[in-house]
């Protein structure tokens, strides 16, 4: 056997318009790079834990959860909280009896700047509104996720409450930026703010939080952060496609790997397809279904599926290392270290020349992290497949 | 590459100017069969409202009138057949692309 194709790992190389895959066989190089497009600017979470802005094209590793990296594929999202780099228009609005509390700009944010802002609740605060620069959001139906960065000044453990039009109690127990995410549907023009309300269930006040880059997004989980300065701002989505080619992958046998995780269990396809870029999802598929944890392994070969397997994973959005073996009346589908299906039944015919992050033709894209790829051209044996995801 | 903003007369409309770029394939996927980014705004706050303490509006805020999208053509220098009338040049726009 021999391994055509590597991607990630910790080994990354992008630069605008790619990011490299290769074969590293017998010591020799061969660049075999995905083509990557984005046609805005986007933010990642670098190596040192700080957020930084990349421009058009140019692929994110993103090491908020692994000091490795993991390629990081987004959807189309705005940011409605219009004024998140403005904090100087934030306000501080006690609706209850309480003391008047206080907002000190000028903290160091999560981009090494100083757009976080230092608010000291006073220890008799009741029903506090922490407006991020308006009242209104454009944003007035549907799935929305709102999130931001926050910490204790003091060590603790404190329950602050975010709200959008609809609430929840969130806790907060470090003096370490960490982003709190809240997600639901809005039947209103309310903008995103965070309270402190002991009368709903927050803690009680006399403490100092530090927040910066809030986001109010149209989707039902959170993405990447967008920088405001005083109107709503898009992030276009990522593309990644057309690694390898005819010679790296074998049509009639060979095992893809993919350690991945989805960015939310939302019910969506998103499938990453090896095949020739032309035909919708012909020949090897690994695949996020709309039914709930499912990931799906299929072989297509034009007109039928020669297989079609799937298996239930704990959760989708925690990596997963899975691997696919396919050849003829002998596929199988690893995940972590177990055999969970096979299919001793059916046909490997597909001309296979390219890998990408979508169905093959550019629908289904798949939106996640992506640890790393691999790419054998010939069947593994079981304790191979073990050894692989585990 | 053209980055334009429309405003139809609501999302009604602008769902069925933008579907006519969506070709439905075998399994019954949206597939887009043009080169661009569709950027579905709604509407704009012009003026604040006034929330009570329950975050229950008193005053509603002024939103703009249609249904605003932003979109960024890939591969045209002007807007397609049937969307030049629907365009719009806010003075103070308050929307961009990041």
């Amino acid at each position: 056997m021999a391994n055509t194709l590597k991607f990630g790992s910790g080994n990354w190389a992008t630069k605008e318009g790619s990011t490299l895959a290769y074969n590293d066989e017998n010591g020799n190089f061969k660049p075999l790079p995905f083509d990557f497009s984005r046609d805005s600017s986007a933010t990642v979470v670098n190596k040192y834990g700080l957020i930084e802005v990349v421009g058009n094209d140019i692929p994110r590793i993103d090491y908020k959860d692994d000091a490795k990296g993991a390629l990081l594929l987004e959807p189309t999202r705005s940011n409605y909280s219009a004024s998140s780099e403005l904090p100087s228009t934030w306000t501080y609005t006690e609706f209850g009896s309480g003391s008047a509390g206080t907002i000190t700009t000028g903290k160091t944010d999560m981009f090494g700047g100083t757009n976080a802002v230092q608010v000291d609740f006073p220890s008799d605060a009741e029903n506090v509104s922490i407006l991020f620069g308006s009242s209104s959001s454009g944003l007035t139906s549907g799935d929305t996720s709102v999130s931001i960065y926050i910490k204790l000044v003091e060590s603790g453990s404190k329950d602050v409450q975010l709200r959008c039009n609809f609430t929840s109690i969130v806790n907060v127990n470090s003096t370490e930026f960490t982003r709190v995410y809240l997600s639901g549907t809005k039947t209103s023009s309310e903008a995103f703010n965070l309270k402190l309300r002991p009368s709903a269930g927050t803690s009680s006040g006399g403490f100092s939080i530090i927040v910066c880059h809030p986001q109010e997004e149209n989707g039902s989980y959170a993405t990447s952060y967008i920088p405001t300065q005083g109107g709503a701002v898009t992030r276009l989505a990522d593309e990644c496609n057309g690694a390898g080619n005819a010679d790296t992958f074998n049509d009639s046998e060979g095992v893809l790997y993919a350690e991945i995780s989805a960015l939310a269990d939302d019910g969506t396809n998103r499938w990453i397809n090896l095949g020739n870029g032309t035909s919708s999802e012909l020949g090897v598929n690994l695949r996020y279904v709309p039914t709930s944890n499912l990931i799906v392994a299929a072989f297509y070969n034009g007109t039928s599926f020669s297989c079609l397997m799937s298996t239930e994973l704990n959760s989708l959005t925690q990596f997963n290392k899975i691997a696919f073996k396919y050849k003829e009346n002998d596929f199988a589908l690893w995940v972590n270290g177990i055999e969970l299906d096979t299919d001793v039944s059916g046909a490997t015919n597909a001309p296979l020349s390219q890998l990408s992050f979508d169905g093959g033709t550019g629908a289904n894209d798949f939106y996640g992290n992506t640890k790393q790829i691999q790419y054998f051209n010939k069947a593994l044996t079981d304790a191979e497949l073990k050894t692989l995801t585990s | 590459m053209i980055y334009k903003r429309y405003e139809f007369n609501d999302q009604e409309q602008a769902e069925e100017k933008i579907d006519t770029f969506f070709d439905v394939d075998e399994e019954g996927n949206k597939v887009q069969n043009v080169k661009a980014a569709f950027i579905k705004l709604n509407k704009f706050v012009l003026e604040q409202g006034e929330y009570d303490e329950q975050g229950e509006e008193i005053t509603p805020p002024i939103l703009s009138s249609g249904y605003a999208v932003d979109v960024l053509w890939n591969e045209l220098d002007e807007s397609p057949y049937g969307w030049k009338s629907y365009e719009v040049e806010p003075k103070n726009p308050k929307h961009k692309i990041f």
